[in-house]
């Protein structure tokens, strides 16, 4: 079990946090705008779009969170902060259920436009993230996952 | 998206079943039928020439076929990001529409959801992009967003027609 503190710290502009892409998407091709779209969920969206923190969670940890996600894209914590509609990455650890944390590196990127209400700005602000979004290639990949937890 | 030709062209695996009844058949599933018999492709070839089927890109009608079979065969892949019947059934509707007004400007958009069973289109030209979206929930209106640059615009409900001027916008220089 990981220390409780840990991963409960404000996001650092500093930081680097990874977005799984899912299915749909091929390498090469543009970071697609569904990936920083809260999902709808009937007349309801979800409150953000969930994240993984580079300093707890590697790219390729973060795509194998979930089943048939593609890749990853890499943003920067200071530069999402800059973009319109004061967009924002909190700390949002995992927990379980006795409320001790268990993915510490969980983070949300808040305040985007709903998509039910708004659905202009909602589509906007997901163009205005893909231009500072990174694809991280396998190379990359590979790369920081051999640094983080040596060869395989 | 280059998946979508390959599953056209080696499973031809439409089924008029799971098309809509409240859509035209009209020829899709004779064309389909055609493009996975062995009367059309397999024997066109002549000595030291590559077969016909596989050269260049994909026609416009080659591409409108692999996109339908792209949403039709969408719910396949993964149980957990499904399209939903009447978004699925607006997209392929307003699809058609603008294909049959004008065949030779189509092209296969990117065929993604919304997360909620709604399907989103994106057709994407230099720093020109056009996201067509049809959300699952019937109370909510299809949209089309219009981006060039830093100019963006919305058309709600909108129809084929209206999806065609795009594609002129979209493959023009302005």
């Amino acid at each position: 079990m990981i220390d409780q503190i840990v991963g409960t710290e404000p996001v650092e502009c500093t930081e680097v946090v990874y977005r799984a892409l899912k299915k749909g998407w091929e390498q090469g091709e543009p970071i697609p705008s569904e990936a920083f779209m809260r999902k709808v969920r009937e007349l309801e969206t979800e409150k953000a779009v969930s994240l993984s923190r580079r300093k707890y969670v590697t790219a390729r940890e973060c795509r194998s969170k979930l089943n048939r996600m593609r890749g990853t894209a890499s943003l920067h914590v200071g530069t999402v902060r800059d973009l319109p509609f004061g967009l924002d990455v909190s700390a949002d650890p995992g927990r379980d259920g006795g409320g001790a944390v268990i993915d510490p590196g969980h983070c949300l990127l808040t305040n985007l436009p709903d998509p039910v209400t708004d659905e202009e700005s909602a589509e906007f602000a997901a163009s205005q993230l893909i231009k500072i979004a990174r694809h991280v290639t396998p190379v990359q990949e590979e790369q920081e996952h051999r640094e983080r937890h040596g060869p395989a | 998206m280059s998946t979508m030709w390959m599953e056209v062209s080696s499973t031809g695996t439409y089924q008029p079943s799971l098309f809509s009844s409240t859509m035209e058949h009209g020829s899709l599933p004779v064309d389909l039928q055609r493009r996975t018999s062995s009367l059309d492709s397999d024997k066109v070839t002549e000595e030291g020439r590559p077969w016909l089927a596989w050269e260049g890109p994909p026609t416009p009608k080659e591409s409108f076929l692999a996109f339908c079979t792209s949403v039709l065969q969408y719910n396949d892949e993964d149980e957990d990001d499904q399209i939903a019947k009447n978004a699925r059934d607006a997209a392929l509707a307003i699809a058609q529409g603008a294909y049959a007004r004008v065949p030779n400007k189509w092209s296969s958009p990117r065929v993604a959801t919304d997360g909620g069973g709604g399907v989103r289109l994106t057709w994407r030209s230099g720093e020109k992009e056009l996201r067509a979206v049809f959300p699952a929930d019937v109370r909510r209106m299809q949209y089309l967003y219009v981006e060039h640059g830093k100019k963006h615009s919305m058309i709600k409900n909108f129809t084929a027609a209206t999806l065609c001027n795009q594609f002129e916008w979209l493959l023009s220089k302005k």
